[in-house]
């Protein structure tokens, strides 16, 4: 078994990330925003860099335990469903593109922020019995944007400057690196 | 590595294309605001109140989830209250009949929903 990146080691990694990512969008909420409610979306920086170095089981299980335990110490039952819907949605994108070499880390990330913002409506049209309030629409897709762009760019800066012994890059992304 | 693609570049610009277009719709759909309004709240997707816009008035609504302070005065509806954790109804401010086919007041926590309709119903 490669030692460098046993399950154990992998599972420790991955809950120590899962803590600062916590963090993250603990802080976060310090940061004023024009619109109430609008987030940065911080601590998906965390399942981000976890995608092309550890794997995408350890980006998921990140992402999945950070939005239960925000929920469960932050939040409220309904807050919850939106959190969830907005991760899995974004979560699933952001695979989708990675996987498929789509784009960079900045492209991905927007994609995970826009993909975050319309699974939120989605259940909002559910929650509140409602299609009136897609003209949030617009809005929500600017914002998307510019936030995972932010993201997206602490992302890309962060990924090359990380020790590869924590974080072994798989061959395939360090081809297309030197591509890069 | 380069941090920043050419083709992160062009999803980036088109999506923001595409936000300023839906923002252009949305102000291409906004009315002239005339004729007589009725303030329409919804809980669950359900009507539950219907008032006059033009008639000045100051009511809490309580659910199962919360209470929001409504109010009404000279021609525009605002939430003055409001026991949730995010106050974005609260934050809103006004609204008022020029917005009426693309702005609402939602509370998202109590899953309320105002808006402002025509009184012949059109």
């Amino acid at each position: 078994m490669n030692e460098r990146n046993s399950i154990a080691r992998r599972v420790a990694l991955s809950a120590v990330l899962c803590a600062l990512s916590l963090l993250f969008s603990y802080l976060e909420t310090f940061i004023p925003m024009p619109v109430p409610g609008m987030k940065i979306g911080l601590a998906n920086l965390i399942p981000l860099i976890l995608l092309p170095t550890v794997g995408i089981p350890a980006a998921a299980a990140v992402s999945l335990s950070r939005i239960a335990l925000s929920a469960l110490l932050f939040g409220s039952p309904v807050s919850f469903l939106y959190s969830l819907a907005g991760g899995v949605v974004s979560f699933i994108v952001m695979v989708l593109a990675f996987r498929f070499r789509l784009f960079g880390l900045p492209g991905i990330s927007i994609l995970g922020g826009v993909a975050h913002n319309v699974g939120q409506i989605a259940v909002a049209v559910f929650a509140l019995g409602t299609v009136r309030i897609l003209s949030l629409l617009p809005w929500l897709l600017l914002s998307g944007t510019v936030a995972g762009l932010a993201v997206g760019l602490l992302g890309a800066v962060v990924l090359p400057r990380l020790p590869r012994a924590l974080f072994p890059r798989k061959k395939a992304e360090e081809d297309q690196e030197k591509d890069a | 590595m380069k941090i920043f693609l050419r083709r992160d570049a062009v999803l980036l610009l088109s999506l923001l294309l595409l936000a300023a277009l839906l923002f252009l719709v949305l102000f291409l759909c906004r009315g002239d605001g005339s004729g007589e309004w009725d303030v329409v709240i919804r809980y669950r997707g359900e009507t539950v109140r219907r008032m006059p816009l033009d008639e000045d008035a100051e009511f809490l609504f309580t659910s199962d989830e919360g209470v929001n302070r409504i109010v009404i005065s000279g021609g525009a509806v605002y939430v003055a209250s409001a026991d949730c954790a995010n106050q974005v109804c609260v934050h809103h401010g006004t609204l008022v009949p020029a917005d009426a086919g693309v702005d609402f007041i939602s509370c998202a926590p109590h899953r309320l929903l105002i808006t402002l309709e025509r009184r012949d119903g059109k």
